[in-house]
């Protein structure tokens, strides 16, 4: 799994290294077009492996 | 994005999963308000962790609440301690359902008589982590704001699963 995020955090994730953080960097308005249209959480697979 | 670089929250999480957690998952949970055809309705009693999963602790939520949670607005119920005996011996539904990770209802009843579940009061702006194999279940909103939280998942690193 990866997050999705907006280029205009992207100083804040990478100015941190306490946490792995697997980025798609989108445009901030890709990211503020379908933030909201995602699915319902337990359809994510937690079952990931390193 | 504060939360997810909260210090003491990364503090726990690092010694918990081991070093350098990776941060896979940021989403939230609204509980809105009941409308007159839409009462508030409570999810059934879940595990996130709906597969075939290691008995060691690997994975954590971090929870911020944006408005204070009560037992009136929702305030997720967590069933303490049942991470420890978690797995799909324990469920019904398969991974990919709407409602997968279902414990059996024999099983809850067998564990509120050792140890009933609870809606606590967190304020807002406060963090809650808890292990993604607890059992809980988001639950109704009787007010009329909607209840808004953050959810982040943390997955350890340093050791292999399953």
């Amino acid at each position: 799994m990866r997050l999705e995020f907006a280029e205009d955090i992207r100083p804040i994730i990478e100015g941190q290294s306490e946490l792995e953080v697997p980025v798609d960097w989108v445009t901030r308005e890709e990211a503020l077009s379908r933030y909201l249209n995602r699915p319902f959480g337990n359809s994510y697979d937690f079952n990931q492996t390193p | 994005m504060r939360a997810s670089k909260d210090p003491l929250a990364t503090q726990v999480t690092s010694t918990f999963l081991g070093p350098r957690p990776r941060w896979t998952f940021c989403s939230g949970n609204t509980a809105m308000p009941p409308t007159p055809t839409t009462p508030p309705q409570s999810q059934p009693v879940h595990s996130d962790a709906d597969f075939d999963h290691p008995s060691h602790p690997f994975a954590l939520v971090i929870n911020v609440p944006l408005v204070t949670m009560t037992p009136e607005n929702g305030s997720t119920e967590l069933w303490l301690g049942t991470h420890a005996d978690s797995g799909l011996h324990v469920q019904d539904g398969m991974h990919g359902e709407r409602a997968s990770g279902r414990i059996k209802p024999h099983l809850l009843e067998q564990r509120r008589a050792v140890r009933p579940p609870c809606q606590p009061v967190v304020k807002k702006g406060s963090i809650v982590i808890r292990d993604l194999r607890l059992w809980h279940a988001g639950k109704g909103n009787y007010t009329q704001e909607p209840r808004v939280m953050l959810a982040m998942s943390e997955f350890c690193t340093s050791r292999k699963y399953p």
